[in-house]
């Protein structure tokens, strides 16, 4: 799944998961210089994020573990800029449920369900390719059709 | 909410465990903040503001420690868990 051409020069359509926008959004991340280098290189017309990931993105940048606290203020900043540079993708009511059917028959459990529901979008954007950090969960909820377009920045 | 606990001869008090969940005060040792007001006593957590600039692209970048000391992957699946904590906590 690390497999040339680097991230930042890939051509096709994509989505980003909120692993990735995380990683991009810090410089103490592990990975922060490929993700931003692919983020920057994001335009509307070919990059796509999941609506649940901007949630997913406020929540994780706005959280206060080992006691640090970033302005909500500037976190609100970051998420709009996201929402700006890429095109959201939402799901209706029969996505969502398509969704739980899905990890429900795959076992899948607790939070796996909000991997299964950035790929869903993924699905409905038709991007060739979803980036993320955490292949192996993201890969434990994929589907045929989708498995293969999962891969690290 | 008000609930009442106890503080030993020492002066010690424990925060109960829901509290603790709730304001992310798990798995390790923190300061808190002692607030001496006309109310009481309000004890809050210490919290550092992460300095925060944009890149020339406009994507806001922060700065919350030393390079490579976060795995993304991870801290996204930690948000995920207290969230799920949160609601059990509140259930």
């Amino acid at each position: 799944m690390d497999s040339p051409p680097p991230a930042a020069a890939y051509p096709g359509t994509f989505l980003c998961d909120t692993t990735v926008l995380f990683a991009a959004s810090d410089a103490a991340h592990r990975r922060h210089d490929r993700s931003l280098a692919l983020v920057t290189s994001a335009e509307p017309r070919r990059a796509f994020v999941a609506a649940h990931s901007l949630a997913e993105l406020y929540a994780t940048l706005s959280a206060t573990p080992g006691r640090k606290v970033r302005r909500v203020d500037q976190v609100l900043q970051a998420v709009e800029h996201v929402a700006r540079s890429f095109t959201p993708v939402t799901l209706d009511l029969d996505g969502y449920l398509w969704v739980l059917r899905h990890v429900a028959g795959a076992e899948a459990r607790s939070g796996q369900v909000y991997d299964a529901l950035i790929l869903k979008c993924a699905e409905r954007a038709g991007v060739d390719t979803v980036f993320t950090w955490n292949p192996v969960h993201v890969m434990r909820v994929a589907w045929p059709g989708m498995a293969e377009r999962i891969r690290t920045p | 909410m008000i609930r009442t606990i106890q503080m030993d001869s020492s002066g010690r008090l424990v925060i109960p465990q829901a509290v603790r969940e709730r304001y992310d005060l798990v798995d390790g040792a923190y300061s808190l903040e002692l607030i001496e007001s006309e109310e009481g006593i309000v004890l809050r957590p210490k919290l550092e503001e992460v300095a925060a600039e944009a890149h020339p692209s406009g994507w806001i970048v922060f700065r919350s420690g030393e390079a490579e000391a976060i795995d993304p992957a991870q801290a996204v699946a930690e948000e995920r868990e207290r969230r799920t904590r949160r609601v059990r906590a509140d259930g």
